[in-house]
């Protein structure tokens, strides 16, 4: 018996089988099918924008933990990859490549590794990404591409309809909208496909209920207040998108129950309000990216009750 | 046009009241400080590492400008040559004291240890010694976690990762103690160093039986008492199987050095002769 | 009694890693005296023993060898009879070492030990005649600790000076929600009866109206139906299933799954009215009076899924690791890892070496398959520790703040509290080593 062999580590010495890496492809794989049906919606160009975004991500988190920060890189954690999916499932079809391309760098460039890399970020990098092109490109970001018109004919998405236009609520078909009839991003439109990700990733307990629910429930709550559409509402825009896959990533939500409701909440409110009171017709990026700010704050107010501590203090 | 020059005036207005603001705010709340305290923190090597015995570098300098002497007032980090500006700059008489230098009492490296440790870990020496060590691994020796190269406020330590021990750059050392303190094994000596004399040191720490302390490490002391009937100024006593040196008794001589069957005594005296540094 | 309706549990955190009971169903059996005992005189939490032999002299089987120095520290007897032959530092499976007494046997001393297992009888026959004194004296001169790991003095907690609040419940834990561990499952097992009467021992010993309530988790419903039909004349004593959840058997969550009270920070179960011990010291307290044989023998689960031999054993203490394991088998070639414990609260140990003690109740013989030496990835901040960790605490906050000797912060997030249970490290999905770093953390916030 050669003591070399024998290992000696601190206690626990079993952990269970869920690493970083897995969790991250299993939220890509919950991602595929709206993603899928973005690109059956869009068409082939839908593929090569999320080429572009993950292989923009992947090759500046390398670059930047390699040569700038020093560090071992991580992108076998995934996190670069997912990032990049996402943030393609933020942007029109029509978007021309190489914006996709600087939106990728600048989502993990500025959002992710000026903080310090994989779990630093205040801020979602995708929606950093996502709200850096909408400010510099306008017009490019808000051309949306009617779906199934391979003629390549542009319109508004039916937020800024409604809210320019003046088209009326009543008009709109929710049968079409859910199956995702509408004009939008690449990862929008499915809405089925969207709740079917969530779904997946409710029951192999990747994300918790609470954060989706208090977004999906203050908005609900809020739309009947001002006796605005419920279904209009949540299923069109990115709402779906956002509650399920953007405000729930780990690193930039709160940690404790207490305050993902304090988060789910705010967001809830901030888009509904930024959606009828803004001049954007789509609030749920800022939302997100507004409360990702919070978190830090909400984490600190709502930390958990010490075993034994009588509620309230000590 | 006109609703550009509006925006620049509006824009002009309000800098311009938030910059009286801020003039009369730093007016109203400034601290007079002694100007000699900045000028005396200019000289201090700005670590903080304590010690002197104060907070850090500015409670220093600011008990140097209360106190009327430089008694008890020593910063090793500035060392003599800066002591003298501060007391240039007080007006005061420059005290002497000693250079001190730390050295680490053990030389258990990897290829010196006899019974290794498959350990993986965080790295950190406090949880290095509450893991089992197996049986005939040295307990008293360096853990390998690297606390003190952490905790050196002058990088005068840096981590040798072939011997899997720390290593003390001498020339930056100023002996602060900082080291010794995050020592769990109590390793780290801060001893004075003598002028010209070179300082003679034990590098281990076993206190183990020779025979059992030999089966551990191939350099560490035995207790054999060698080195203590050598020394003919009765500078090295041998107590619970290992020898100590009194740096005050001790001329750097070196003749235990050739005689310690186990090299456990070193003489770090050539690095600092050659770099001339212990000029007091 | 309905308890097959009740189930239950702490609360919604801790964890729920693979069972891995390989020696579930398997009978205790007996390891056969050794002729060489290194028997440590730091058996319990206070200060070690003072030996109160000399080298040389001959004892016998059960003598007295260690004297207690203290209400935590414990007596500390041999299990064999012997010529002392050492009395100084002995290797103990952490490789620190501690002082120890070393006896061997010779072939005359081998025989009469066998001869007087056989010739044994109970003490006493009528356990209703003892007074609460003789069963505390009883239980102190027997060197009794705390099986469960922590090695506090039986009879000391037992015993709750007066000023402290009147005790209720005693609550006895048969949790064992360790992965491996069975040792207490096979006594509950095999030897229901003999601890439902330590049980009333200890019954007698506290007072007249304090219940007892067993606490057993629902993954051995061996033990749960045996300790049933052991207690089912007592009307004190209720045995309760608790739903399977780590880190059901640290006193507090014991405390809040039995009771539904909080033990608070820094305060001992007594607070809360109830005393918790140990399935193992109930049975050890059972021979203690009524055979009035010390604790010289434990029950232990050596396993590990490539180690042939698996199983249950009853253990002299102070027999050596190394032989122990040899008499069994060989340790299998796929090992990497053995610990001395359960696989979340055990100690990883560097080999084969040192003797039994009184608080150990594992060996295991772990292959790369058990346990994973994992990579440490950067913190996502996915919150899963906050949300497992039994004591509310911020296992990520701490962690990090102990890398950075953050004294005081650490203080303020209760880094002491921590009970290092190892739910946070075993959740962490960047492989990241919470606990170590607590650990380190405690060191730290302790440093005056």
């Amino acid at each position: 018996m050669e003591n070399k062999e024998i290992i000696v580590t601190g206690s626990p010495h079993v952990t269970s089988q869920r690493t970083t890496q897995r969790v991250m492809l299993e939220v890509i794989l919950a991602l595929i099918p709206a993603f899928a049906c973005g690109v059956w919606i869009f068409g082939w160009r839908s593929l090569s924008i999320a080429a572009v975004t993950i292989i923009a991500c992947v090759l500046t988190e390398y670059i930047c933990s390699r040569f700038m920060l020093g560090r071992r890189d991580t992108i076998k954690d995934c996190t670069a990859i997912l990032s990049g999916l996402l943030l393609a499932m933020t942007l029109p079809s029509s978007i021309p490549l190489p914006l996709a391309f600087i939106g990728g760098v600048f989502a993990i460039g500025v959002g992710k590794m000026a903080f310090g890399g994989t779990g630093q970020n205040i801020f979602n990098p995708a929606l950093v990404g996502r709200v850096f092109l909408l400010i510099s490109f306008p017009v490019e970001m808000t051309t949306w591409p009617l779906p199934l018109s391979p003629d390549g004919l542009t319109g508004a998405t039916l937020l800024s309809a409604m809210k320019e236009s003046g088209v009326d609520a009543a008009s709109i078909d929710i049968y079409q909208i859910a199956i995702g009839k509408m004009g939008g991003s690449l990862g929008e439109v499915g809405a089925i496909a969207l709740v079917a990700g969530w779904i997946y990733l409710t029951i192999r307990r990747i994300i918790r209920l609470i954060i989706p629910l208090s977004i999906i429930a203050s908005v609900v709550i809020l739309a009947i207040a001002t006796s605005n559409n419920i279904a209009i509402e949540l299923l069109s825009g990115g709402m779906l998108l956002g509650a399920f896959f953007m405000a729930t990533d780990y690193v930039t939500s709160p940690m404790t129950t207490k305050g993902m409701i304090i988060y789910g909440v705010l967001i809830g409110i901030i888009t509904f309000a930024i959606r009828h009171y803004g001049s954007y017709p789509e609030g749920i990026s800022f939302a997100i990216l507004i409360m990702n700010g919070c978190t830090p704050l909400i984490n600190k107010l709502t930390r958990p009750r010490l075993f034994g501590e009588r509620r309230g203090g000590k | 046009m006109e609703e550009q020059y509006l925006a620049m005036i509006v824009l002009g207005v309000v800098g311009l009241a938030s910059a009286l603001v801020l003039y009369l705010v730093a007016k109203k709340f400034n601290v007079k400080e002694d100007a000699r305290i900045a000028e005396i923190e200019e000289i201090l090597p700005g670590a903080n590492c304590g010690a002197c015995g104060r907070k850090g570098c500015h409670d220093f300098a600011v008990e140097c400008c209360k106190s009327g002497s430089l008694d008890g007032l020593y910063c090793p980090g500035a060392g003599a040559e800066g002591m003298k500006q501060i007391a240039s700059v007080l007006g005061l008489a420059a005290k002497d004291a000693q250079t001190k230098k730390a050295f680490v009492r053990c030389n258990g490296t990897k290829c010196n240890r006899l019974v290794g440790r498959n350990l993986d870990t965080i790295k950190s020496c406090i949880s290095a010694k509450t893991l089992a060590m197996p049986a005939g691994y040295c307990t008293w020796g360096c853990l390998g976690g690297g606390d003190c190269v952490k905790a050196c406020p002058f990088d005068a330590m840096t981590w040798d990762e072939d011997a899997q021990m720390p290593k003390i750059t001498l020339e930056k050392c100023v002996g602060c103690g900082a080291c010794a303190e995050a020592c769990p094994q109590n390793l780290i000596l801060i001893r004075e160093i003598k002028t010209e004399i070179a300082p003679v040191v034990v590098t281990c720490s076993n206190r183990e039986k020779g025979g059992i302390a030999r089966k551990m490490c191939t350099v560490a002391c035995i207790g054999c008492g060698k080195c203590a009937r050598t020394c003919q100024h009765g500078a090295i006593t041998v107590a619970n199987n290992l020898a100590t040196i009194d740096p005050e008794k001790c001329i750097g001589c070196g003749d235990c050095i050739e005689g310690c069957p186990t090299k456990a005594i070193t003489a770090f005296g050539e690095i600092i002769k050659t770099k001339n540094i212990t000029t007091v | 009694m309905n308890i097959f309706k009740k189930t239950i549990n702490f609360g919604n955190k801790g964890v729920h890693p693979a069972e891995m009971k390989l020696t579930s169903g398997k009978a205790i059996k007996d390891i056969p005296l050794p002729r060489r005992v290194e028997i440590s005189l730091c058996q319990s939490l206070g200060k070690p023993a003072k030996a109160v032999v000399a080298v040389g002299d001959h004892v016998d089987r059960f003598a007295l060898i260690g004297e207690a120095q203290g209400p935590v520290s414990t007596n500390v007897h041999t299990p064999i009879s012997g010529i002392v032959k050492s009395i100084g530092k002995i290797e103990t499976a952490d490789g620190h070492g501690a002082e120890g007494i070393i006896i061997e046997a010779s072939d005359a001393d081998h025989a009469s030990d066998l001869q007087s297992i056989c010739d044994a009888t109970p003490r006493v026959n009528d356990i209703n005649k003892l007074s609460r004194e003789d069963i505390l004296n009883a239980i102190r001169n027997a060197g009794i600790v705390g099986m469960g790991g922590a090695t506090f003095p039986t009879a000391t907690k037992l015993a709750p000076p007066p000023s402290s609040p009147y005790c209720e419940y005693l609550l006895i834990n048969g949790a064992e929600c360790e992965p491996y561990l069975t040792c207490d499952d096979a006594i509950m097992r095999e030897m229901s009866v003999e601890i439902i009467t330590g049980i009333e021992l200890m019954l007698r010993a506290l007072g007249e109206d304090v219940k007892c309530i067993v606490g057993i988790e629902d993954n051995k419903p061996q033990a749960i139906s045996q300790m049933t039909i052991a207690a089912r004349n007592h009307s004190r004593i209720s045995i309760v299933a608790m739903r399977t959840r780590y880190p059901q058997g640290g006193e507090k969550m014991l405390t809040k799954a039995l009771v539904n009270r909080e033990i608070a920070s820094g305060q001992l179960p007594i607070s809360q009215g109830v005393i918790i011990h140990n399935v193992s010291t109930a049975l050890a307290v059972y021979y203690a009076v009524v055979w009035g044989v010390p604790l010289v023998e434990r029950v232990m689960t050596i396993s590990g899924t490539d180690f042939v031999a698996s199983g249950n054993y009853r253990v002299p203490i102070g027999t050596s690791v190394k032989e122990l394991i040899e008499q069994l088998g060989n340790v299998p070639e796929t090992t990497i890892k053995i610990v001395n414990g359960g696989t979340m609260m055990g100690r990883a140990i560097g080999g084969l070496q040192g003797s039994t003690t009184k608080g150990m109740s594992g060996l295991l013989m772990l292959n790369t398959n058990e346990t994973q030496i994992r990579e440490t990835t950067p913190c996502v901040r996915c919150g899963k520790c906050v949300e497992v960790c039994p004591m509310g605490l911020e296992p990520y906050l701490i962690a990090r703040l102990a890398e950075l000797s953050r004294k005081e912060d650490l203080k303020a997030h209760h880094v002491l509290d921590c009970m290092e249970c190892g739910c946070c490290s075993y959740s962490c999905m960047a492989g990241r080593r919470l606990v170590d770093w607590i650990k380190v953390g405690k060191a730290i916030a302790r440093k005056n």
